[in-house]
């Protein structure tokens, strides 16, 4: 792991609707295999941020390189099968379908289907399909699952939801991980288990880039700490520094401590 | 009596079950109502016609005519579904919820048209491969060879189905995308290549379906879709629209409707249709999603 490379990169980065400019000038990059976090205010641009990345925003001005690829405004399976994978604020997974299902769908992007070979049963397909089961099933155990991968999705409790979107979306096999809120709506033990699982993910060689509101959470677990206000990005900088800049203070700090 | 009704309704709720499927499929991903489906399933028709008139040694009659007849209309009927979907409806995606609405009338109408300018405005023959007789059942019931090919084929499609959507990998990502496509897609789904796919399986069943029913009839016509495509859409919503399960129990219902009301009812033959659709609409105003259809606001 070259722990100095860019394995994200952003220039002046904008998405705008409108007047309202939703995200503006956001440069920053994120080096491969570390955990960087994305605080600031609500309506700051955290998640429009994430949507940019990720292709369901086109964004309106700005580059983002990914492993030193142009990617924006590329489609989101595309961006997803060149190693960015996410989940979401509010879950979004399959609801109707199992655990187990939720997982192999993540791995479309890795998987190349023939219309005709599901059908004619071939060698190749069964094999590519016993493959693509075995890894779900893997990535189910890992994240701590594993006895509920016939359960559907949305009978699955609240914080179990939220490792299996977790581990949706490592089955594409991601370079860079991006997880929008991961630990809402969670309590303190919930919390604890899930910033454990963000450290053996990253122990899996995978970079992780969180949106996160707790700041127990991101002081515990971020190498660096990205700051947002009204669309620009006001800091950057180690937890500690990021907690101590008067602006950051004043823009998200002092809310919380008024 | 009761037990001929019953095959009766069996053998055309099983065509309508097929077409609804159509509907359905499409708009449990698209929440879009593909109106120039029953043009799609009388082109298939068309197309099982032309190869018929193309080859017309090899079609007398038996299973290889009959397995060209679908071949044909099913190939010819998925290919032009994913087809219209490609260059009338994708474009229009991001546009407005209406826009692929409008633009399927519009290619509906296109179709027809230019059937009946180009090929004819009158029935036309359709080949019959199978020898018509009666097979006898219990209780002096009758089923005949089409009836029972109707049958046979309409479920071995839907067993077809079932393992596609249930079991496959395309078919994990057609559910996945009706279920959330943009999620799908931030999972790696191809979305387009999900869609195409969607309408060519579906557009396959239709042609499959106007195979069936133009050999029903004998014949087939510019405006042969219209009618069945009309009753499966109401099958659908019956069923509960984007639910498969519901667009066959919807087509098996309307087909029993449709052959009950004809059977018991004085000069139910003429009423048939009246009868089935005011049943569809009393069971609409108590369960307006329909039979298995979830509520709107889990779909929105």
């Amino acid at each position: 792991m070259s722990g100095a490379r860019a394995l994200l990169e952003v220039r002046d980065l904008a998405q705008h609707f409108g007047g309202l400019k939703a995200v503006d000038q956001v440069t920053l990059s994120i080096r491969a295999g570390e955990i960087a976090a994305l605080i600031g205010p609500n309506g700051a641009g955290k998640t429009t941020f994430f949507n940019v990345l990720t292709g369901v925003y086109p964004g309106t001005r700005g580059e983002i390189f990914f492993d030193g690829s142009p990617i924006r405004g590329r489609p989101a399976h595309e961006i997803v099968a060149r190693g960015i994978a996410r989940t979401f604020q509010n879950i979004r997974l399959f609801s109707d379908m199992s655990a187990l299902e939720n997982v192999m769908v993540g791995r479309h992007a890795r998987s190349s289907e023939f219309l005709l070979g599901p059908l004619l049963r071939t060698a190749a397909f069964r094999r590519e399909e016993a493959d693509i089961e075995a890894r779900a099933k893997e990535l189910l155990a890992f994240v701590g699952l594993k006895a509920l991968g016939n359960e559907r999705a949305r009978n699955l409790a609240y914080g179990a939801q939220r490792r299996l979107e977790v581990a949706r979306a490592l089955a594409s096999e991601p370079k860079l991980l991006i997880l929008d809120e991961p630990t809402a709506g969670m309590n303190p033990t919930e919390s604890a288990d899930l910033v454990a699982l963000v450290r053996r993910v990253r122990e899996r060689g995978v970079t992780v880039l969180l949106i996160e509101h707790q700041m127990r959470v991101v002081m515990d677990v971020s190498d660096r700490v990205f700051v947002f206000d009204y669309g620009v990005k006001i800091a950057e900088g180690a937890p500690r520094e990021v907690t101590a800049n008067p602006r950051v203070i004043e823009a998200y700090l002092g809310q919380e401590a008024a | 009596m009761l037990t001929q009704q019953i095959v009766n309704g069996l053998a055309l709720g099983a065509i309508y079950a097929l077409i609804a499927l159509g509907y359905t499929l499409v708009y449990g991903i698209l929440a879009m109502i593909n109106f120039a489906h029953s043009e799609v399933l009388m082109l298939g028709s068309f197309a099982a016609l032309g190869l018929a008139a193309f080859a017309p040694a090899a079609f007398g009659t038996g299973p290889l005519a009959l397995a060209g007849l679908f071949a044909a209309g099913m190939l010819a009927a998925g290919a032009l579904n994913a087809f219209i979907e490609r260059f009338a409806y994708r474009p229009l995606r991001a546009v407005s919820r209406l826009a692929p609405l409008i633009s399927a009338i519009g290619v509906s109408i296109i179709l027809q048209n230019a059937v009946f300018l180009w090929v004819s405005d009158q029935s036309v023959a359709f080949p019959q491969p199978i020898a018509i007789r009666q097979i006898p059942l219990f209780g002096g019931a009758q089923i005949s060879s089409l009836q029972a090919v109707t049958l046979a084929a309409a479920l071995i499609l839907m067993a077809l189905l079932h393992f596609v959507v249930e079991k496959t990998r395309i078919g994990k990502a057609m559910r996945a995308c009706a279920d959330d496509l943009e999620a799908a897609g931030l999972m790696g789904v191809d979305a387009d290549v999900v869609i195409a796919a969607t309408f060519f399986i579906g557009g396959a069943l239709g042609g499959a379906a106007g195979v069936l029913y133009s050999m029903s009839y004998g014949s087939t016509k510019y405006n042969l879709g219209f009618l069945p495509g009309a009753k499966a859409f109401t099958a659908a919503v019956l069923g509960g629209i984007g639910n498969v399960r519901g667009a066959v129990l919807g087509g098996f219902i309307l087909g029993f409707l449709e052959v009950l009301a004809a059977g018991y009812i004085p000069n139910g033959a003429q009423w048939r249709d009246v009868i089935a659709f005011s049943v569809l609409i009393l069971v609409l105003l108590v369960r307006p999603s329909g039979l298995l259809g979830e509520k709107l606001a889990e779909k929105v």
